[in-house]
């Protein structure tokens, strides 16, 4: 049968991709991610502006070494550097005990609350020290729990469990489902254009939250870019399929996200290996080896970085191909 | 302004249904249709929960058959090949809510492959067909019932289908929008098209319709043209209350009619009939009341609405021969 129509499929999946885009950008969820991500600089910029305080951890008289040695009779003052291991100060007890207090962060003495040579009672505040904000305290501190294990799962979430179970609930599926586009490219086309949105969004979060603490952020932010892109291709994908399977995808992937990726991924054993977030922090953790960020990664007997991201890739195509075989056979009402 | 046709009309029926059941777990939705629909008017009338739905749904690809097949042009329903030979307008007012109607039906052209000028082109065509052009800047979340059926029918005529199949498009809206719906059906009818309309009222199809198919309970119970549902309801037996003076005497006239078949008297001055072949009755009612000039107050029939109808044909076609 010849058909005289000027068919263009490449045009058709085009509209469904810019349907898709155009829905869940002018959606609830956007609302929402933009809160949340409001939220979370609000936590960063709290986090960088909260100063480290000494106590004193007994009564006794305080006295301030810039050298561990009495002789030298060096205090410490206010705008002098202080490492990690530094001992800031020496109570010394009324019965001739001493203890020594470290500054337990590396930073700037901003002030000197009690003066040299004063007595003090117990937990009273001594000193105040600004903290150094490195890239490597803001991945182990703010990216990591917050960003990966909390923005960028929901992000993900938000738009892709939804954009096939919103079709759906306002039944306006039934609009891409009548035309001659193959279901399997329908799908396809939907999955790119969240993909796309989702990407746009969590990299620019990435970014946002890397370049709140200034030039440091741009190392942390050029290691964490891949992982972000892959982890989010990941979660699309998978998120996607949950939105083709049921109809209220979102409480799904919701309750897939809280006991899954957050609880077990944080738990060792080998259950942990079902998650996405274990190899994207397993790859991180290899990443970051060269940044010296071993503490901060709270990551048990991670895969290498080859083997998570080859892992990651085989994922987030297989769930892509569920997704889409799903899509085509299945019936929506 | 008509679109061209986008494929020629072949001679087989554009739409061939065999032997196709659907049920959903335990649920028998469909059982054993076989039909075939031409170019023209098709009503497809039943009652709630016929199966009608289903039936649309399998025809335009959305669900597939339990067992037996569907042909359209040729292709399995399923297919997406099919769907370019089929427009669908389905039930309900779900759309773009927040797009213009003009947007919408220009999404609708993306959708089917058609790009620029072309698309512009068979928006506005479309658009003059349905007779929204000049109220299509407003957002769909705006429109009346009527509008948005028009839209909806709009979007599902832009790529010019050889099937249209339309679920309730008359439910919820007014005897003039009613009247210009069914125009407009019979003149993308006369253009070669077949149009399959679904209703659970039959007096909506029966002005309308070329042919009819009447479905209950997911079995198909007859088919044909107007003059053959005619006939089958013939015999359709009518309840009737007639109110009068003398109920006592009027009853026992009546029951010398042929076409009453048995009377009784409820209260003191109501009577209950049951009636053979209604057309007759009233036929012989009339000539009743002049010439044996007996004092009538009302005549009501009981049940008008279709379900009894559906009943009787149900009944019907479950005896043998």
């Amino acid at each position: 049968m010849k058909t005289t129509l000027q068919f263009s499929l490449f045009a058709s999946c085009f509209q469904v991709f810019g349907l898709t885009l155009r829905r869940q950008f002018f959606s609830r969820q956007t609302i929402v991610i933009t809160v949340l991500l409001g939220l979370s600089l609000a936590i960063t910029i709290v986090w960088l502006a909260s100063d480290s305080y000494v106590r004193a951890p007994m009564r006794g008289t305080t006295t301030y070494y810039r050298a561990l040695s009495p002789e030298t009779n060096a205090y410490y003052v206010v705008g002098d550097r202080v490492e990690a291991e530094s001992v800031v100060c020496v109570v010394q007890g009324r019965r001739g005990g001493k203890r020594e207090l470290k500054a337990r962060v590396s930073g700037v003495i901003s002030e000197i609350i009690i003066e040299n040579d004063f007595k003090v009672s117990r937990r009273e505040t001594l000193v105040r020290i600004q903290p150094d904000r490195t890239g490597l305290q803001l991945a182990g501190k703010i990216l990591q729990p917050l960003f990966m294990g909390f923005l960028l799962p929901i992000i993900s979430l938000g738009y892709a469990s939804a954009a096939i179970s919103g079709e759906r609930t306002s039944q306006t599926l039934v609009y891409l489902l009548s035309t001659s586009i193959p279901r399997s490219l329908i799908y396809f086309s939907i999955y790119l254009a969240v993909l796309l949105l989702t990407l746009a969004v969590t990299l620019s979060c990435l970014a946002a939250l890397c370049l709140i603490i200034g030039t440091a952020g741009f190392d942390v932010c050029y290691k964490y870019t891949p992982v972000v892109f892959l982890a989010t291709t990941c979660y699309v994908s998978l998120f996607l399929l949950f939105s083709a399977l049921v109809r209220r995808a979102t409480f799904l992937a919701l309750a897939y996200a809280l006991m899954v990726e957050t609880l077990t991924a944080n738990m060792p054993g080998v259950v942990k290996s079902i998650t996405v977030s274990f190899y994207a922090n397993s790859w991180l953790y290899d990443k970051s080896l060269s940044l010296g960020l071993e503490s901060s990664i709270p990551a048990y007997d991670p895969v290498g970085a080859v083997s998570s991201q080859i892992i990651l890739v085989l994922a987030f195509l297989s769930f892509l191909l569920l997704g889409m075989w799903i899509f085509s056979r299945k019936e929506y009402d | 302004m008509t679109l061209e046709p986008s494929v020629s009309v072949s001679a087989s029926p554009i739409v061939e249904v065999k032997n196709v059941s659907k049920w959903f777990g335990p649920l028998m939705a469909l059982n054993g249709i076989s039909l075939d629909i031409n170019p023209g008017i098709t009503g497809l009338v039943g009652p709630n929960g016929a199966g009608k739905t289903t039936l649309l749904r399998l025809l335009t690809g959305q669900s597939k058959p339990s067992i037996g097949g569907i042909r359209i042009c040729e292709n399995n329903a399923w297919s997406a090949k099919a769907k370019s030979h089929v427009g669908f307008c389905p039930y309900g007012d779900a759309a773009w809510d927040e797009m213009p109607g003009r947007k919408a039906v220009r999404v609708s052209a993306g959708l089917h492959g058609f790009k620029g000028d072309e698309a512009r082109h068979r928006t506005e065509t479309v658009l003059d067909i349905v007779g929204m052009a000049d109220r299509a800047h407003r957002p769909i979340r705006t429109y009346s019932k009527g509008m948005r059926q028009r839209i909806k029918l709009g979007q599902a005529l832009i790529h010019d289908p050889d099937l249209l199949v339309l679920d309730e498009p008359l439910n919820g809206i007014d005897p003039v929008g009613r009247d210009e719906l069914n125009e407009l059906f019979i003149r993308l009818a006369q253009d070669g098209k077949a149009v399959l309309i679904s209703s659970h009222i039959l007096n909506e199809m029966d002005q309308l319709a070329d042919h009819i198919i009447f479905v209950c309970r997911g079995k198909l119970l007859a088919s044909g043209s107007l003059e053959t549902i005619r006939d089958l309801l013939d015999d359709y037996p009518l309840k009737v209350r007639v109110s009068c003076e003398t109920p006592r005497r009027v009853a026992s006239l009546l029951m010398e009619l042929d076409s009453v078949k048995s009377v009784r008297i409820e209260t003191s001055d109501d009577l209950f009939l049951e009636v053979q072949n209604p057309n007759r009755f009233y036929g012989e009612f009339a000539e009743f009341v002049l010439s044996k000039n007996v004092d009538i107050r009302g005549l009501k029939a009981t049940d008008t609405s279709a379900e009894p109808i559906f009943d009787y044909l149900m009944e019907r076609s479950s005896k043998p021969g």
